[in-house]
């Protein structure tokens, strides 16, 4: 069976003036994500994990490096509608702040309504945006609300209804839970394990919080300065991890016994021997 | 007691009638100690720190108890309400970025306190800033306060701001999500940081969060709100372990957790 998701020696370096070597923000990295399954990537800000959220999805050209879905490789060059399409139906992203992604003035069903009808015209679009609202667990009544009517969790199950009208193959979700309550937070987890088991769609979840990746994900890829120091099975990296920038990152997290000396004593340790 | 709030009650006014935001919050604050105020979006609790500094809307409707270093806040006058503004109590916030103009040079934006409002020279500003920069960890302060929030990170700016809200040396410091934005690893720098200038300068703590985990093992005392009500208050050693409302309870079950991790083999 062919992976949902295949992305191989994604590299992308930014020049940051003239004269100036290029800063290698992500640096060979590879992984992949079959039906149904779900690699969480976690690092810091700057380690490269939204950079390589955007060369999947096709926001950002990798330099070098291919991404494939269903085991056709990734048109980015392709103009036109019928590419775009393929694009969108490949793969769809959903992001930290869903008023940034939401177009205020339209209702939740003109939202659905019009993503649906670009993308998959012959579709029974008011069948299909009832099917969303369930999916994704919106009660009915909210059709006519607007984004500014709705809860912070309500506005996050709406971008995600909008990313499935399309049936995508991949999920790329970057830090699609960190602004929400935890009690928000909970639920939408549960919905996107729900999501993915359900409907087979694999999951790229690009967050800063191990906690919060450990109940979403299958795989965790670790990032640091571009790299990916660890790529292994999430109870694997949470209970035993084998780098010691993982090491770090989990014992920064706050809980029992945790002082905040001990982890900036750690960091420093970490950023003196990593200094180039 | 630097920050003593009883039984307050706050509404504000809108289309159908007063909205009841705070509804009878009772806590206090003393000298040297971090208190949490723990609660989900829409709890109170920013509503709480800004109504401790009367940052509130002309509208909004205030009853109850509430002093700030033995100063009435809730009934005072507007000249005392603005002196303790500017020197006994100062707020820090979550984003940095928004605290600090875009397009003025760092040096200015912290010292406008100082120079604004208490009249000193710039130069002896900058000079009292520049003691403060090193206080907070900033290194090379003089070519610091040259440049512009854009070109520092997220803990950096944080440091700045705290800096700035030093200036006047303040009893009480209100922190309203100060480290939610940073990375795990910075943020604890921070907090590392916001401990000592507490025992330094035996600073009173009101540090509000949305992460229970951190105000647990972070604060003295933790205070969790919800829809406007103080539901518990409980040391930080034990409201993880034995939370007492059903509301904490749902909140540490919510909160996701870590596994244990095993020892590292050898």
């Amino acid at each position: 069976m062919s992976e949902a998701l295949q992305a191989t020696g994604l590299t992308k370096s930014y020049r940051t003036g003239r004269g100036l070597s290029p800063v290698v923000v992500v640096d060979d990295v590879s992984f992949s994500v079959p039906p149904g399954g779900s690699l969480g990537v976690v690092g810091e800000s700057g380690s490269g994990k939204s950079t390589i959220a955007r060369m999947v999805v096709g926001l950002l050209k990798p330099d070098s490096g291919e991404v494939s879905v269903d085991g056709r490789k990734r048109p980015y060059r392709e103009r036109g509608n019928a590419a775009r399409l393929r694009r969108a139906k490949e793969i769809q992203m959903v992001f930290q702040d869903p008023y940034g992604s939401l177009d205020r003035r339209l209702s939740v069903e003109r939202a659905l309504r019009d993503v649906l009808s670009r993308l998959r015209p012959d579709a029974d679009i008011g069948r299909e945006v009832g099917d969303l609202m369930d999916r994704v667990g919106l009660a009915r009544q909210l059709l006519p609300s607007r984004p500014h009517q709705l809860s912070g969790g309500q506005r996050q199950r709406l971008a995600i209804a909008k990313a499935l009208a399309v049936a995508p193959s991949v999920l790329v979700l970057d830090e699609a839970v960190s602004a929400l309550d935890v009690s928000v937070q909970a639920q939408i987890l549960a919905l996107l394990n729900e999501i993915r088991h359900d409907l087979d769609v694999g999951l790229v979840f690009v967050s800063h919080d191990l906690a919060v990746v450990g109940e979403v994900s299958d795989e965790v890829l670790v990032m640091y300065r571009g790299k990916a120091v660890e790529h292994r099975p999430t109870a694997d990296v949470l209970r035993r991890p084998e780098h010691p920038y993982t090491e770090m990152l989990l014992s920064s997290a706050p809980g029992p016994g945790w002082e905040p000396e001990r982890v900036a004593e750690l960091r420093a340790k970490f950023t003196e021997t990593a200094a180039p | 007691m630097l920050l003593d709030i009883e039984n307050l009650h706050l509404s504000v006014p809108t289309a159908d009638g007063q909205r009841p935001i705070l509804r009878g919050v009772s806590l206090n604050v003393e000298a040297g100690e971090t208190v949490g105020l723990v609660g989900e979006s829409g709890s109170g609790k920013s509503t709480t720190a800004r109504a401790a500094l009367r940052l509130l809307p002309d509208d909004a409707e205030l009853s109850g108890r509430l002093t700030v270093c033995g100063h009435e806040m809730a009934g005072g006058d507007r000249a005392e309400i603005r002196a303790l503004r500017l020197g006994k109590a100062a707020m820090i916030f979550q984003e940095p970025r928004a605290v600090l103009n875009p397009v003025r040079r760092i040096g200015d934006s912290a010292t406008e306190r100082l120079v604004h409002v208490h009249g000193e020279s710039k130069a002896a500003a900058k000079k009292q800033l520049l003691g403060l920069f090193e206080e907070v960890g900033l290194r090379d302060g003089a070519r610091l306060m040259r440049m512009y929030p854009h070109q520092l990170s997220g803990g950096m700016l944080q440091r700045v701001v705290i800096a700035a809200a030093l200036s006047t040396n303040p009893q009480l410091l209100l922190a309203d999500e100060p480290t939610s934005a940073l990375d795990v690893t910075t943020q604890a720098e921070v907090l590392v940081l916001l401990r000592r200038l507490r025992r330094e300068r035996s600073l009173g703590v009101l540090f509000i969060t949305h992460d229970l985990h951190l105000a647990a093992a972070y604060c003295d005392r933790v205070y969790v709100m919800r829809e406007g009500i103080v539901v518990e208050h409980q040391p930080g050693a034990t409201i993880f372990t034995d939370p007492k409302h059903d509301y904490t309870r749902a909140l540490v079950a919510a909160a996701p957790e870590l596994p244990e991790r095993e020892e590292v083999r050898g």
